[in-house]
């Protein structure tokens, strides 16, 4: 396979995106490991034989450059965004970056510090906290549930070798994907990036984990412990279908129709009948895998309960009766006039390609989207939410001051639902 | 009509005569127009024991109208795919939608109906009451950065309304009544108090004609002028520390700094990107990427109608101490203040600004939120592209002066928040 390349022209828009992405992510993070692919794309960026750390940022930011370089659970990206004047020297440097990046000893050290500096300093998120229990719960310790940042242990256990060797194995033409949008055209695009990334091996070194999640059987809840918490953040919910597996267009309308909106099922029920949660929202991930459909709530401590309750009762109502017949119509007409929004810029057009490419949606996900909703109907919908919604088989993560909703949680949940409690500083989480 | 440049593109500027100021950008290359509707009113409008009111009626105009259910104004704008929400701050409260270009007569005639048709009722206000009361939670008493920050400026304004923050401190949230939102949507959400700005593929003309008619009939109103009190110069440093249950210690310190029209403004823009800029900022590398004292390291000077505050933030290391962290931000402000930035600081500056500038102006939206900003808190769009110049023009002399004229000790704010006991 060669390289796949992606352009968005934009004449005129004074700025270029260049994207360099690999499908393969942290997925691949050997167990006990964690954080490995994160860290070698923070190496990566540290500088090559020409330039060293401190001269790679001041160049970027010299040349009115914005650089980011990072790793999620199935892709590591290179993201640039820089001035129109400014596209070839910095076309330049970001390929020794991606070609030769030097991945000094100090250089390595210094990365590992700063992420694990970062894994500490982001216990103070409770959002954050929440949604990666919840991922913790619905993939258990398989490579879906692990965090793509790492924990302090796994940090703690990479070595410079293992990220040399990652760089090596993984950063392949077959595994490349270059998006280019903005005041680019296509000549220019292959002479500065496209033709010099050639260069790289055919092929990567690296297989991806195969199969798909197993589903969670029965209620699980983890609560994360953090002293002081006038509100809970919640997270309730299961594996949803991927695109291209059957039901997921229509899971997706449904659940438009359910949370997906200011003027949906959830936002109804819970913030305005009841003012329980500034927000109250549903949402169908779409990923390589199966992956999360969950309901998202922040409740006052003394809500905790009832909210998740009720929560509980409607995802009964929908997977018994599905969505109605004006919400179908509703959520198709939102999804429909928003898909315009995926595509509003050169940047948003290059990035829904890039992710079917690294995420393998089919290839059409993007541009028949409109097409595929509008030919949702009532009895599809119907179909989808009674095969994909588990009223007796979902996680709850909830972080919480747990001595204040514990009792709480036990009651809603009942007998035979597996409660565990971790602070929120365990490293673990 | 007039006419007003920004970057490749032109605003038309048009005073209806109910006072209703329409700003235009027409792009027929945008895929999707924008309608913004901003009020010169926010929380530095409001009085101690009423705080939040602003906010607080940003909620209820998502309500029931004279000719609209509950519920049924968001329902007409998501079921066509638009995106929606509003904002409010301490000088503006401003109502936002995106949307296919055919729409817009009846998103004109939606923000019209609400502007001029609220219905205020005890149920919708005791409702929106818990809502607010459960978003301060969120955004302020569960997060150590909102608390920091509320701290911090009812600290460092002790008589001008930037005082309170503009959610509100949660006794007044629950204690607002029907009657003090009636008085405030009567005496606020006039046309004379509010700006529309259109972006997208639209003819001008034909988007003017629009807000005349939707917007045209509703009366003026007279605006209670601003009866602030300055804040009295700072003299002395003022120093607070707070406990919160945070695996790490994190340090603020901000001074006093110029409101968004000031000239110095422009300096000390530049100023902080030469300190705090990217991963190559004087502080970015000195507390961060080789000091290793802290995380991360953020701030920036405020961006409001009156005098307010630059702030710098780190989020220390496991083990690293606020005089660490306190002592590097003193060694780099009294050298910035000695010796103007090197040549490749300014150009460093100057090419951020312009990445920021252009990025700015990506889409519709973007476009319609900085018209609205510009307008109503420098009182003018056209200072959307001055500002850019007036920044490119920044001299290395300038950002010394302005170092050594704000960031002294007797204008200075510290607020120390230490890590508590890690585990309940």
């Amino acid at each position: 396979m060669t390289i796949r390349f992606l352009h968005e022209p934009a004449a005129g828009l004074g700025f270029v995106d260049i994207i360099v992405s690999f499908d393969i992510g942290a997925e691949i993070d050997p167990t006990g490991r964690e954080g490995l692919a994160q860290l070698t794309m923070r190496l990566m960026r540290c500088g090559t034989a020409r330039w060293t750390r401190p001269q790679v940022d001041a160049e970027v930011e010299r040349l009115g450059a914005h650089l980011e370089l990072g790793a999620g659970l199935h892709r590591v990206s290179l993201r640039a965004r820089v001035i129109r004047e400014s596209l070839e020297p910095l076309s330049k440097l970001l390929l020794g970056l991606v070609l030769e990046p030097a991945m000094r000893e100090e250089d390595f050290a210094q990365a590992k510090r700063l992420l694990l500096a970062e894994a500490v300093s982001r216990r103070d998120d409770d959002q954050e906290l929440a949604g990666r229990a919840f991922r913790r719960a619905l993939f258990g310790d398989g490579h879906l549930g692990r965090p793509a940042s790492g924990t302090v242990a796994s940090l703690g256990r990479i070595e410079r070798d293992d990220c040399v060797g990652l760089h090596r194995a993984l950063c392949a033409q077959d595994t490349l994907v270059l998006g280019l949008a903005g005041d680019i055209d296509e000549a220019e695009a292959r002479r500065l990036l496209l033709g010099p990334l050639e260069s790289l091996p055919a092929k990567a070194a690296v297989v991806r984990p195969g199969g798909e999640p197993v589903p969670p059987r029965g209620r699980r809840a983890i609560l994360v412990d953090k002293p002081e918490r006038t509100q809970g953040q919640m997270y309730l919910g299961h594996l949803g279908p991927k695109p291209g597996r059957e039901h997921h267009d229509a899971m997706l309308v449904s659940s438009v129709a359910f949370g997906g909106t200011f003027s949906a099922r959830m936002m109804q029920e819970v913030r305005v009948k009841r003012g329980w949660s500034y927000g109250a929202y549903s949402r169908l991930s779409r990923s390589r895998t199966d992956d999360g459909w969950y309901l998202w709530t922040f409740p006052a401590i003394k809500d905790l309960g009832p909210c998740l309750a009720l929560e509980l009762d409607m995802l009964r109502a929908l997977g018994k009766e599905g969505i109605t017949g004006d919400e179908l119509a509703f959520a198709r007409g939102y999804l429909v006039g928003s898909s315009v929004f995926l595509i509003d810029t050169p940047a948003d057009r290059v990035e829904r390609k890039i992710e079917t490419e690294t995420l393998g949606f089919p290839a059409d996900y993007y541009p028949s989207l409109r097409q595929r909703v509008e030919a949702v109907t009532l009895e599809r919908a119907h179909a989808a939410t009674s095969a994909v919604v588990q009223p007796d088989d979902f996680v709850v993560a909830l972080l919480c001051t747990v001595d204040k909703a514990q009792d709480a949680v036990r009651d809603v949940l009942g007998d035979g639902a597996t409660i565990e409690v971790k602070a929120f500083d365990d490293d673990e989480l | 009509m007039r006419r007003i440049p920004l970057g490749r593109h032109e605003i038309l500027q048009e005073t209806l005569e109910n006072g209703l100021e329409v700003l235009i950008l027409a792009d027929p290359t945008s895929p999707v127009s924008a309608l913004h509707h901003w009020f010169k009113v926010g929380s530095r409008n409001e009085h101690e024991g009423k705080t939040g009111l602003a906010h607080l009626f940003e909620h209820l105009m998502f309500g029931e109208t004279e000719h609209l259910r509950r519920g049924e104004f968001d329902r007409k704008i998501e079921a066509v795919g638009a995106s929606m929400n509003a904002a409010t701050w301490l000088d503006w409260t401003y109502y936002h939608e995106t949307f296919l270009p055919e729409h817009l007569g009846m998103m004109a005639e939606l923000e019209a109906e609400r502007m001029a048709r609220l219905v205020l009722g005890e149920e919708q206000v005791a409702r929106e009451k818990d809502v607010v009361a459960n978003e301060r939670r969120f955004r302020v008493d569960n997060s150590v950065e909102g608390t920091a920050n509320e701290l911090l400026w009812k600290d460092a304004f002790r008589v001008h309304p930037y005082h309170h923050p503009t959610i509100g401190w949660m006794d007044d949230i629950l204690g607002f009544t029907v009657e003090d939102c009636r008085a405030f949507y009567r005496t606020y959400y006039a046309p004379n108090n509010c700006c529309v700005v259109v972006a997208g593929p639209v003819e001008a003309r034909e988007a003017l004609e629009v807000v005349r008619r939707t917007h045209g009939s509703m009366a003026s109103q007279p605006i209670p002028a601003d009866e602030l009190t300055a804040e009295p110069e700072q003299d002395g440093e003022r120093r607070q520390r707070m406990s919160w249950p945070t695996p790490t210690p994190k340090t603020c310190v901000a001074w006093r700094s110029p409101d968004l029209a000031h000239p110095d403004h422009a300096a000390l823009t530049v100023l902080s990107q030469v300190l705090l800029g990217g991963r190559s900022g004087r502080l970015q590398r000195r507390l961060v990427h080789e000091g290793e004292l802290a995380a991360d390291v953020s701030g920036g000077p405020g961006s409001f109608r009156d005098p307010s505050l630059l702030e710098i933030w780190a989020d220390l290391r496991e083990g690293k101490t606020h005089e660490e962290a306190l002592a590097a931000v003193d060694d780099e402000i009294r050298a910035v203040a000695a010796a103007p930035p090197r040549p490749e600081e300014l150009e460093t500056a100057r090419n951020q600004v312009l990445l920021a500038f252009r990025s700015a102006l990506e889409t519709a939206a973007a476009r319609a939120e900085r018209i609205g900003f510009f307008h109503v808190t420098a009182g003018d769009a056209g200072a959307i592209d001055r500002r850019q110049r007036d920044l490119l023009a920044v001299s290395a002399e300038a950002v010394s002066a302005a170092a050594r004229k704000y960031l002294v000790p007797r204008t200075r704010n510290v607020l120390l928040v230490d890590a508590a006991e890690a585990t309940s």
